[in-house]
């Protein structure tokens, strides 16, 4: 492996620190200038350091970094032309009190940042500016790389530089980079006790890696784009197309400032602007800016017609560059060949490659054996097989309606509450993934069964816990059942008895099996049949539990009363009590209201025997968890 | 750099200057200048109460001129706000300009019907819209603007504008542990500077700032003794001896300088103002501090009619000795009423004293 080092200028632009610790109180009246900077930095960049400088319209500290999403500041990428020179500007933005941390006092702003010469652009060097802006801070220590300078440093103004070692190879770094599911997002860089995802509950403290990963992905994406174009990493067009902003506040309409990505936070949502070639005069305009809103993912059965915005945009219809404005929050606001490139892209696995997402895809495909792809290949799903592996990413998850709006979903904008779900879906199939990678090498010793089954419940609760992803998880999930079943045919049972009861749209699955005639996997068909009739006929069932309740009975413990109550109880302990009352919902007369959306049927599903008959067993089954969740409450 | 907001600034300095005269805010740091401006725009209902009732100046509100940067209201507006909910104001970063419309409305608009009659009939044509707008420009920046310490664009501008000004309001915090401060220093350099370069100058207003932080023990009767002309001057000539004193000499060398077009000599009037005032109806200060008790629980200051939820009183017992109930924000509206707030703006842009709450330097000898 070869590395480069490369040299980065530090500045820091503030207010000075009194004495000798970064967590006091100002000096006195002092105003906001250059505190410290290192050896030989460019001076025709000093005016350039403030950061109102980065911006059109400085809204004050406040207004322009969203300090309950970003404690510790945004960070940001500004090229900067100097004396026709070009630099790249990293900068931690953060509002800090006066007074002193957490202390009472006005705020002042706080920019520390790091420069990097044109000729020394490399995109490993943004996630080590990063690493350096955003340190953790160093309370023995008492320093804080990214902080502010004090008083009593008497090398402040001449500080060295820093040399950071990137790797020379441009593919690595970017798979270094998108590797690295810490970035920003994640609990490390968050305060976990006093910032959190407004849908986050108390004991999901988890890590949002998709996020790292999508914009990562997507940064190095817009940079792969100029390089595809034959623009190499020296190119001035490069730098200057590369700014960015994560933890900002959304501008008001009009107020651009020039970044060509941000990152923002608003309500439950995470906005992505990606303004693309043709939308750089007005990047912030909502109306261009790509929006998902999680009411319309809504996949609840509540039986309201889809989002005006769905039927108004038909797909492959290719919209005029400046048509997307004119559609209003809801579609797109890219332009529509910015959204064939990430289509493509997608489709080819590139932006999420390298990813642990894909690491998980790539397991998944090296498990299977070469007449297992000959056997998806020969019921022609090739294509169907290569969305699977691709959907494996927080795009192709949520991806069950129209290519568009999915998009919009998965790339551009995500619902927290999606992410943070998903969030806990990767990380169990990132498990699985695992597990299935050793499946050759330690057969038999992959996991127990409770430990399978704890797993399928998990991943059940996460997908209940936001089920719009349930539709676009389906798949994915009969695929893990269809790899477990293959591990140990008793623990993928369990899974998918847990999947089967959990979530209702096992059955539009079954029914689209059934009834199409066109099955996304005929294997997993087969194996469905055959599991289902398998113990339709084989297992004792007690007919007090129901059919579905004997079919758990029978997996986790036989007919065993006890086996049984531990087995619902693993359910009730793993379930979420809210999904149970779901489940008991659908047996109410609401049932017959219901629409399953995401099916290629209109009809309610109740008008279906089928669905009837499956329903029923679900809601005895979970009567049963009721009666036993009471009892335990 | 086309993209940098303080290049665009300086357009529409040089853009403006034929049109309306420009006023320059200068003070030292934490003087309360931008949170001046901010609630001059947000209390257009209030502004009135400390004119006196002349038949000129009856009413008088100022508005945002349209042309003005949206970002930087805004961001004054927050400072507003902010306080408003007790949050901590930012320290202003650059420089700004906004401009304003003073809007003054007849007496015709008030009181009894025959009277509004008689007025209407006796004033001029103009006057009958009900209202007559004078426009001005001024700038506001950081205490640290005139510092040469940050040579840099925005000083520059900053030193450009104020050495154009044809109003200047100075911003002196009467609190005692601001006496003692290099940036009077500054300010006295800036002004003895102005002295040879033969400014358009013409109306000097001195703000008095935080001038309710000279009654704190006092209770209701604070408001009493502001208002009482010979208890305010007593207070103004006691900060007078004070390290004030040099810019009051600087001042006083300004003062009769001939302008640099016409005849007339540059004036200079002293303003108490008190951005927080006095709350309405009560007559005390309008500020309320509950000191530091632990790492946890530090000090709290802030507006005392400021907005205050339930939740926040379930959560603090010490704020429930100063507000006993939650506090909306229409009525935390209705008991701030700033004092004197419009009159120093209202001088400097056009020489005239809107308040019966002033002084000239001789008052102080």
């Amino acid at each position: 492996m070869t590395a480069d080092t490369i040299q980065l200028h530090r500045f820091t632009y503030g207010k000075l620190i009194a004495g000798n610790q970064q967590s006091g109180p100002i000096v006195s009246k002092y105003e906001h200038q250059l505190t410290g900077r290192s050896v030989g930095f460019p001076e025709d960049l000093t005016e350039f350091c403030q950061p109102t400088r980065f911006f059109r319209g400085w809204p004050g500290i406040n207004g322009l970094v969203d300090h309950d999403w970003a404690p510790r500041g945004a960070f940001l990428y500004r090229p900067v032309s100097a004396s026709g020179k070009l630099f790249g500007i990293f900068a931690r933005l953060q509002g800090r009190s006066e007074g002193g941390e957490g202390k009472a006092g006005r705020t002042y702003t706080h920019c520390s940042g790091l420069v990097c010469a044109l000729r020394n652009w490399h995109p490993g060097v943004v996630w080590r500016a990063y690493d350096i802006l955003f340190a953790s801070y160093d309370r023995s220590q008492e320093i804080d790389a990214g902080g502010p300078d004090v008083e009593d440093d008497p090398y402040r103004l001449n500080k060295a530089p820093v040399d950071v070692s990137v790797n020379k190879s441009w593919r690595t770094a970017r798979e270094d980079a998108t590797r690295r599911g810490s970035f920003l997002f994640s609990s490390g860089e968050r305060d976990r006790d006093q910032v959190r995802f407004l849908n986050e509950s108390d004991e999901r403290t988890t890590p949002c890696p998709d996020d790292a990963v999508v914009l990562s992905a997507m940064l190095l994406h817009g940079i792969e784009e100029d390089l595809a174009a034959g623009l190499g990493a020296a190119e001035p067009l490069h730098l200057s197309k590369a700014s960015f902003s994560v933890g900002l506040k959304p501008r008001a309409r009009g107020a651009g400032d020039g970044f060509r990505l941000q990152y923002w936070r608003e309500n439950r949502q995470i906005f992505v602007s990606f303004p693309g070639v043709l939308q750089r005069e007005d990047p912030y305009d909502l109306t261009r800016t790509s929006f998902y809103d999680t009411g319309d993912l809504r996949w609840d059965g509540s039986g309201e017609a889809d989002p005006p915005e769905a039927a108004t945009q038909t797909t492959g219809t290719e919209l005029a560059p400046r048509a997307a404005s004119e559609l209003g929050p809801g579609n797109p606001g890219v332009t529509w060949k910015a959204w064939k490139s990430f289509d493509q892209s997608l489709f080819e696995g590139n932006v999420l490659e390298g990813g642990f997402l894909s690491v998980l895809a790539q397991h998944v495909e090296r498990s299977l054996d070469a007449d297992d792809i000959a056997s998806i290949r020969a019921f022609g799903q090739e294509r169907a097989y290569r969305n699977l592996i691709n959907r494996t990413g927080m795009a192709g998850i949520a991806r069950f309606r129209d290519k568009q709006r999915i998009l919009s979903a998965g790339r551009v904008v995500t619902p927290i509450g999606q992410v943070n779900d998903i969030a806990a879906i990767v990380q169990d199939l990132g498990k699985v993934g695992e597990l299935l990678s050793l499946r050759k090498e330690h057969a038999g010793l992959v996991c127990d069964g409770a430990q399978f089954a704890m797993f399928a419940l998990r991943v059940v609760n996460a997908l209940c816990r936001f089920r719009s992803a349930i539709g676009g998880c389906r798949d994915l999930w009969a695929l893990i059942v269809f790899e477990a079943v293959k591990i140990d045919p008793a623990r993928g049972r369990a899974a998918l008895l847990a999947y089967a009861a959990a979530v209702p749209s096992y059955m539009s699955h079954r029914i689209r099996i059934a009834e199409t005639g066109t099955p996304s996997f005929g294997e997993l068909d087969r194996f469905l049949k055959d599991f289902d009739a398998h113990f339709d006929a084989a297992t004792p069932a007690p007919r007090v539990l129901g059919p579905f309740s004997g079919k758990m009975a029978a997996v986790f413990g036989g007919t065993d009363p006890q086996g049984l109550a531990a087995a619902i109880e693993i359910v009730v302990r793993e379930t979420d009590p809210l999904h149970v009352e779901r489940m008991i919902e659908f047996d109410r007369a609401n049932f017959s209201q219901i629409r399953l959306r995401s099916s290629p049927f209109s009809a309610p599903v109740s008008a279906r025997p089928s669905v009837k008959r499956a329903i029923g067993g679900a809601t005895r089954l979970g009567n049963e968890v009721w009666r036993i969740l009471s009892k335990t409450r | 750099m086309t993209e940098d907001g303080k290049d665009e600034a300086s357009v529409d300095v040089s853009t403006s200057a034929d049109e309306v005269p420009r006023i320059t805010i200068m003070g030292p740091s934490q003087s309360g200048k931008t949170l001046m401006i901010s609630t001059l725009l947000n209390f257009q209902s209030l502004v009135e109460d400390v004119i006196e009732n002349d038949e000129e100046l009856d009413r008088l509100s100022f508005v945002r001129h349209e042309d003005g940067n949206r970002d930087d209201f805004d961001k004054i507006d927050r400072a507003f706000k902010g306080i408003l909910r007790a949050e901590q104001p930012e320290s202003t970063i650059d420089a700004y300009q906004i401009a304003f419309d003073m809007l003054t409305r007849a007496k015709k608009q008030q009181g009894s019907t025959l009277g509004r009659l008689r007025q209407t009939l006796l004033r001029r044509r103009s006057d009958m819209t009900g209202y007559d707008p004078t426009r001005f420009v001024l700038r506001d920046g950081p205490g640290g603007a005139l510092s040469e310490a940050t040579p840099d664009q925005e000083h520059k501008t900053y030193l450009e504008w104020l050495h154009q000004s044809e109003g200047i309001i100075v911003c002196l915090p009467v609190q005692e542990q601001d006496f003692i401060d290099e940036h009077f220093n500054r300010l006295e350099h800036e002004l003895q500077r102005l002295l040879k370069t033969k400014p358009p100058l013409r109306y000097i207003a001195v703000s008095l700032t935080k001038f309710d932080t000279l009654f704190p023990d006092v209770g209701a009767r604070a408001f009493q003794m502001a208002t009482d002309p010979y208890v305010a001057i007593e207070r103004v000539k006691r900060i007078k001896k004070g390290p004030f004193s040099d810019v009051f000499s600087v001042l006083r060398g300004l003062e009769g300088v001939p302008v640099a077009y016409g005849d007339e000599e540059i004036e200079v009037k002293l303003f108490p103002v008190s951005t927080y005032g006095f709350v309405a109806g009560r007559g005390s200060a309008n500020y309320y501090r509950v000191p530091a008790q632990s790492e946890d629980l530090p000090e709290k200051s802030g507006l005392m009619t400021r907005i205050v939820s339930k939740r926040e009183l379930d959560a603090d017992a010490r704020l429930r000795d100063h507000y006993p109930e939650p506090i909306i924000d229409a009525m935390a509206r209705r008991l701030w009423r700033p004092f004197n707030l419009v009159a120093p703006f209202y001088y400097a842009a056009t020489g005239q004293a809107a308040t019966p709450h002033c002084f000239t330097l001789d008052d102080l000898d």
